[in-house]
């Protein structure tokens, strides 16, 4: 239940948080849904990453982060419907760039993500070890 | 008011993911991202569905961003094909991006079909 509330928590202001920025976008090309989406997919890899090596947090509280706030934030569905959407323009380039786009950047972004906390963790062990 | 009517919806979305999550999580070996890509396929069609039907914008922010845009994630989408990167199971994470992405489409395109009848 604690999960379920910590959950709802984060969901609640991670969606609030996506319908605002997707509001920011000009012109047809979906920017707002690829910066989230990055951002987003950058956080998630962060927050995982470091939780598990240097930072211990409750369950309740990542979940609140990553399963309610991160994930609510991010979306696939809406991505998925702006492809079709260009497909059924007939905009056959965008229809390929975009998501192209979004896998290159997300996973860029992942991978940066794991590798911050990484280095951040490595470090603090390493301050710790030689302070002891 | 639009933003209450969104969150609310985001609340809905996350737990079902949660919920669906734990359901394959009982059932399967943890390490499998199907139950993302069950959760991304489904919204998918369901996102497809709705998109062409009439309804009030109230009816649309509250279902298609808040709760269909909450129950999906691109985020763990990515997290789990990283981590087939970095584990270097390249074929797998190429696997798993091709059928999410055209699977998703395929979902949402018989969701807009669909909703022309129904």
């Amino acid at each position: 239940m604690k999960n379920i509330v910590a959950i709802a928590i984060g969901a609640f202001f991670g969606a609030i948080c996506r319908f605002f920025i997707s509001q920011l976008s000009l012109g047809s090309f979906p920017f707002a849904t690829l910066f989230i989406n990055v951002i987003g997919s950058f956080v998630l890899c962060f927050v995982a990453e470091i939780t598990v090596e240097h930072i211990k947090i409750s369950t309740a509280l990542r979940h609140l982060i990553t399963t309610g706030f991160i994930s609510s934030f991010t979306t696939f569905s809406t991505f998925v419907l702006e492809i079709v959407r260009f497909l059924m323009k007939g905009e056959f380039t965008v229809a390929i760039v975009y998501p192209l786009l979004s896998i290159v950047l997300g996973l860029l972004a992942s991978i940066f993500g794991f590798e911050l906390a990484r280095v951040i963790s490595e470090r603090q062990q390493k301050e710790e070890y030689e302070a002891a | 008011m639009n933003y209450l009517i969104v969150g609310a919806g985001g609340i809905i979305g996350a737990i079902l993911r949660y919920i669906v999550g734990k359901i394959f999580r009982e059932v399967m070996d943890k390490d499998h991202p199907v139950a993302t890509l069950f959760i991304n396929v489904i919204g998918s069609f369901l996102i497809g569905y709705l998109s062409t039907k009439h309804l009030s914008s109230e009816y649309k922010l509250f279902l298609m961003t808040g709760l269909l845009g909450g129950f999906t994630t691109y985020s763990t989408f990515m997290l789990e094909t990283s981590r087939y990167i970095k584990r270097e199971k390249h074929m797998k994470a190429f696997i798993y991006v091709l059928v999410s992405i055209i699977f998703g489409i395929v979902a949402a395109g018989v969701g807009i079909w669909l909703a022309s009848f129904v």
